[in-house]
């Protein structure tokens, strides 16, 4: 909830030969010889224990900060428990500690003005601290409770889970988050410990004991890389350091850094459809590679030139040219351990979609195959030597860069020798860059928006793929032990019985019309609903529901649907149209080969007995349905299936009852819905017409 | 005794001491002003640590000073003022001046059209066919990007620029040896800009339109609190303005706004780095001299009357829910402001503030909760704003009936002195924490001297802040965080079909 709005206001630019232009005489103002740049010194100590201590002395503020780089991180999260790392490290922090809870602590830094933060990045965890001078050695005093015996409350576990599950249900509601995550996965794989994605079956695999495992495995001293900047000595940061952490003798035991195998795909454009959207997000690019030393410098300078910053190729273009976009960039970004991108994106209204991405690989091919001009060179070297000085900003600043290069094992030195090798870098030294490491026919493109809004189709890109960003839900309660081929054969048999028998009906049913009220309970309170179905088989339906006064109309005809409210029509994603047509009791009695169906023991709830049978698609896809036959007279009276009420999260047991025969099938006129024992939804079923002629336009998808 | 008191004995025998351990005069003996004879006055704040220095050309207008037909226009000018002047980002000025003109012509002929009663479609193509024509043309002339280019080459860092509804500010860090540069090309902006590209312009800002406001559903949602909460007075439009303001902008309206608001009594420019009064003052006579005398502009007259009760909106969106809602109240230049920002650290900021403990830690029915004073302006009164995020399963009706009743705590007992003594400790850290970057300290001093008479308030932050009492408090409360004083916004998710129950 931004104040301002900051804008980074550029015009693009034309790629001009400036030395032979007569520009202002502005080139003809002469600038005085920069002061020096006075480097403070960074001061190296350790603990006998391996801790390794870098300090700054800067005197501008009687404030003190922490910096620790810590070997571990996200991407040594099993697969299983992706989160892990994230976890531990969130709750080292709020969790307490073995001497304090955690309110007590959070109590305490807040009372001081203390800042602590302990974080999980990729490679690392960071750990960071930010206190008064006065308070230095009380603040480590904290530090060192937090990074040596944390507490993993229960409660804090709690919440932090609570708080973890919230924000996977909240993953998809921006088309920013969406394409990064997503993008992400099309590079690296869908499993790849390179791009996690937090799911509620992790949530729910981690346990108190893996934290404390995690936290075990990789905080320990020699495993420590830590920075402080601040109106300090090294010897009292030292003494400071020495008093609280000391006696610490764990040993770490990172394991092997995980490999990155690459996505073997072969489609070329991912959708992520998002009807509410009128911009799409893009983004464009392949896996790339790891810090190359001889080739960084000209890879900076192509990206300088191509796509960062404002003067650059892609801005002049998309933005500024065409008035495309607010935002373009990207570039070739290595991996300090593992393959980084090769990538841009822009995003752009709905109606200039591909407009926008052949621009940016015209570009591409351009700068493939061409030179780029000297004055463009010779910007982008001025650029970045003119202001290298920024490099020296803050102690802060120069500490931190101090501290990656440590931690990464980047030689001594290694800036000033970029900055050099900068200034030797030629036109075709960048044009070799832009072979070796941008190939165009290696792209994968990803697009979120609206597709039925884009200036053409998708598919003059080349293959498509439709990506499906449903979340899956979270894990049942129960585990369903593994299908062998007997249960499958006796859940088959209970299908088929109900089906030759007691549900014949189905088997040559023509239409269904159903009226129902509906009392829905949903976060917001209770609803009076009327719904009225009209389906004519094999797959056409039509379904009006009635919300306070308003009208949502679905339509199914085949394999395409739509949903129609307040006048306006969406398409209803695939996903939905073959989620409806699950499970359902004409489709399970036709096209019983497209289902597993798996016995299980019988249930008996309220002193009656079912056959319990558990159904799975054939195709793999992540549904499922649990059907309780009464085993005297074979009437389905209870349904189990994942809940689809707002609000509610588990497992939604329907019971139906109040059942009469229409044309000789058993009808429940009375359907109570629970999630966790709370009814969320009743249905009284008015009308039951079986076989009647139906009014075949309601099937229309316009 | 149980451990939690022991704690609390402790941390009451160690009372933060402000004034013993920091003394803000340290800064306040570099700070400089030197005012020209035009009335331009320029706040130096010297630093000699790194040979870098920052600069900030804060311009008293913002969104507020706009009018129905050219909101958005702020922002516009803000875009529009990185495109040159008639030396730089030109090959022929008077070409371009000729073909600008035309264009010009011929958009206005496109709105008289497009807003007749019956637009005549036929025509309108061929008029923008023209008009496309005309933008190519033009284009031959212009030196994209020149302006950024000469910035960009001698090392520029951090180029942007923001518009809030209050002020715009223009900022940028250089090696401080490109004085000169900065005031050859700072001054010259200022004095003669060339708002060039405009109409590929106006399609830029139309898509920051739609990634911040229409494809966020929180961006949306900020944008019907403003509209909500406010009637009368200018906040209640987003600084970006409607789209249909955004395509109706015409140069001539940007030209008219920029005489009327960029003028020497209406701007004031900050240096902060290695620079001496005597360089600046040097540079600031040569370069800065042509910017127009003028008086500082007048405030906005129509001012917002109390609410007549409490007011709400809920969007339905693709989305989780969101809880915010905004309490009117003074601004910057009212005590309270000082007040309600301190209480942000009782109420919100930090893991043991009182909506935290109680709704993220204990209830676990918020996912976060946050507050802040001075929405979306603090030279007018604005909003005191809280919201929160429920977690999943947990509604917005519950988060707002659990912070109704925080707030009503607040206003029986007056909050604790060692809570009170935390909220304080706290935000004078933060102020002391954003004093480490120069340019962000610069920014602090050009609002205070702007907003409240002078850069000097910006170092009586601490002792405001220490004479807040817990009476103080809760008087606010009492005051201000009143249901009918108050507006309220809400996201709700959007209802799925029910396919499943309907078989």
């Amino acid at each position: 909830m931004k104040r301002l709005i900051m804008i980074a206001c550029m015009a693009g630019m034309i790629a001009l030969n400036l030395a032979a232009a007569s520009g202002p005489d502005i080139n003809k103002l002469n600038y005085p010889e920069l002061n020096q740049i006075n480097i403070p010194p960074i001061h190296k100590a350790e603990l006998e224990n391996g801790l390794r201590l870098r300090v700054v002395r800067t005197d501008k503020l009687p404030l003190v900060d922490i910096r620790i780089l810590v070997a571990g991180g996200s991407v040594y999260d099993p697969a299983e428990k992706v989160g892990l790392a994230s976890m531990t490290a969130g709750l080292m922090r709020i969790g307490g500690t073995k001497k304090w809870t955690g309110d007590e602590l959070d109590l305490y830094l807040d009372r001081l003005g203390i800042n602590l933060d302990v974080q999980a990045a990729g490679d690392y965890f960071s750990v960071t601290v930010s206190c008064l001078r006065k308070d230095l050695d009380t603040a480590v005093s904290a530090l060192a409770q937090v990074l040596r015996s944390p507490r993993f409350a229960k409660d804090k576990i709690e919440e932090m889970s609570t708080r973890l599950s919230s924000s996977i249900a909240r993953r998809n509601d921006e088309p920013n988050g969406i394409a990064s995550r997503e993008f992400d996965r099309v590079i690296y794989g869908k499993d790849s410990p390179f791009a996690p994605v937090l799911e509620y079956a992790h949530l729910a695999a981690i346990k108190r004991a893996d934290l404390e495992a995690c936290h075990q495995r990789f905080f320990a001293p020699a495993n420590m890389l830590a920075g402080v900047a601040g109106p300090v000595d090294t010897e009292e940061v030292q003494a400071v350091f020495q008093r609280h952490f000391g006696d610490w003798t764990h040993k770490a035991e990172v394991p092997a850094y995980p490999e990155a195998k690459p996505n073997p795909t072969k489609a070329r454009v991912f959708l992520v459809e998002k009807s509410d959207l009128n911009q799409s997000t893009i983004h464009i690019g392949h896996l790339g590679t790891l810090r190359d030393l001889e080739a960084e410098p000209a890879q900076k300078v192509f990206n300088a030139i191509f796509s960062q910053g404002m003067s650059s190729r892609l801005f002049s273009r998309v933005r500024t040219k065409m008035g495309l976009t607010y935002g373009v960039g990207g570039g070739i970004e290595t991996g300090e351990r593992h393959p980084g991108k090769t990538a841009f994106f822009t995003f752009t209204k709905s109606e200039s979609t591909i407009k926008a991405i052949r621009a940016i690989l015209e570009e591409v091919e351009k700068v493939r195959a061409e030179e780029v001009t000297s004055g463009e060179l010779k910007e982008a070297k001025d650029y970045f030597i003119n202001s290298f000085v920024f490099q020296f900003s803050s102690p802060a600043r120069i500490l931190n860069r101090e501290l990656s290069r440590e931690f990464y094992g980047l030689p001594e030195g290694y800036l000033q020798r970029m900055m050099d090798a900068i200034k030797q870098v030629t036109a075709a030294d960048v044009l070799a860059v832009a072979k070796e490491f941008v190939h165009p026919d290696r792209f994968r493109i990803l697009i979120v928006g609206k597709e039925a809004e884009m200036d053409g189709k998708l598919s003059e890109l080349g293959d498509v793929k439709k990506v499906d960003i449903t979340i899956p839900p979270p894990p049942m309660e129960e585990t369903i032990p593994e299908a062998t081929p007997e249960s499958l054969a006796r859940g088959a048999a209970v299908i088929k019985q109900a089906f030759d028998t007691v549900y014949k009906g189905y088997r040559s049913l023509k239409t269904l019309r159903t009226v129902a009220d509906m009392k829905m309970s949903v976060p917001q309170g209770t609803f009076d609903v009327t719904l009225e179905t009209v389906t004519r088989f094999p797959d056409q339906r039509y379904t009006a529901m009635t919300i306070m006064g308003m009208k949502m109309e679905t339509v199914i005809n085949k394999d395409k649907g739509v949903v129609r409210r307040m006048g306006q029509t969406q398409p209803l994603p695939q996903e939905q149209v073959e989620a409806g047509r699950f499970g359902s009791m004409y489709h399970m009695a036709n096209h019983a080969d497209a289902y597993n169906f798996q016995y299980l023991e019988p249930a008996t709830v309220e002193g009656t007995t079912y056959n319990v049978v558990y159904v799975t698609p054939v195709d793999g896809k992540d549904r499922w349905r649990k059907l309780y036959f009464n085993q005297q007279n074979g009437r389905l009276e209870i349904e189990e299936q994942v809940s689809q009420m707002p609000g509610s999260a588990g497992v939604a047991r329907e019971i139906n009852s109040d059942f009469r025969e229409v044309s000789g099938i058993p009808f429940a006129f009375k359907s109570v819905s629970k999630v966790k024992d709370k009814t969320v939804a009743e249905v009284t079923v008015k009308k039951v017409e079986v076989n009647d002629a139906v009014d075949e336009s309601l099937f229309n998808l316009e | 005794m149980k451990r939690s008191i022991w704690v609390a004995l402790i941390l009451m025998a160690t009372t933060w001491l402000a004034a013993a351990d920091f003394d803000p005069s340290r800064f306040q003996d570099r700070i400089h002003e030197i005012t020209l004879d035009n009335g331009l006055k320029f706040i130096l704040l010297e630093d000699h640590s790194v040979p870098i220095a920052s600069f900030v050309t804060y311009v008293n207008a913002g969104g507020s000073d706009e009018r129905i037909g050219i909101f958005g226009i702020s922002h516009f000018l803000e875009h529009l003022a990185f495109k040159g002047t008639s030396e730089v980002g030109t090959t022929n000025i008077e070409a371009e001046r000729r073909l600008m003109a035309e264009m010009d012509r011929l958009f206005d002929r496109i709105r008289t059209e497009k807003d007749s009663l019956d637009p005549d479609e036929k025509k309108l193509e061929a008029l923008n066919a023209e008009l496309e024509k005309l933008k190519e043309e033009g284009a031959k002339y212009v030196k994209s990007n020149e302006f950024t280019s000469i910035l960009t080459r001698n090392g520029v860092v951090g180029l942007n620029a923001g518009t809030s509804k209050d002020y715009t500010v223009y900022f940028y860090s250089l090696p401080s040896n490109r004085l000169e540069l900065w005031a050859y090309l700072e001054s010259a902006r200022f004095t003669d800009p060339v708002f060039r590209e405009f109409y590929k312009e106006r399609g830029v800002i139309m898509e920051e339109r739609r990634v911040r406001t229409e494809n966020q559903p929180v961006g949306k949602l900020i944008e019907e609190l403003q509209a909500l909460a406010f009637k009368d007075h200018p906040y209640h439009v987003g600084v970006i303005g409607p789209m249909s303001n955004i395509e109706h902008i015409t140069r001539r309206d940007v030209q008219e706004y920029f005489r009327t608001h960029y003028h020497a009594g209406n701007m004031v420019i900050g240096v902060a780095g290695d620079v001496t009064p005597k360089q600046l003052r040097k540079m600031a006579k040569k370069y800065f001299s042509g910017i127009p005398a003028g008086k500082r502009n007048p405030l906005v007259f129509t001012d917002e009357k109390p609410q007549l009760g409490e007011k709400t909106v809920t969007i339905f969106e693709e989305s989780q829910p969101w809880l915010v809602m905004g309490y009117h109240i003074p601004s910057v230049r009212h005590a309270d402001f000082t007040r309600f920002q301190v209480l942000n650290y009782i109420l919100t900021t930090g893991r043991s503030s009182r909506l935290n403990q109680r709704m993220v830690k204990e209830e676990k029915s918020a996912l976060a909760v946050g507050s802040m004073a001075g929405f979306p302006g603090s030279k007018y009164p604005g909003l005191y704003l809280v919201f929160a995020l429920p977690n999943s399963g947990k509604t917005t009706d519950e988060l707002l009936t659990t912070i109704d009743e925080e707030i009503e705590k607040l206003t029986k007992e007056p909050v604790s002195a060692e809570e009170l003594d935390s909220a304080k400790t706290r935000m004078k850290v933060t102020v002391m924490r954003q004093m480490q970057n120069d340019l962000y300290f610069m920014m602090g001093l050009l609002q205070s001297e702007v907003l409240q008479g002078s850069w000097r308030k910006a170092f009586e932050a601490m002792q405001e802040i220490d004479a807040v009492s817990t009476e103080d408090i809760r008087n606010l409360a009492e005051k201000y965080l009143v249901r009918s004083n108050r507006s309220i916004a809400r996201i709700e998710k959007r209802q799925e079909t029910q396919e499943e129950v309907s078989q």
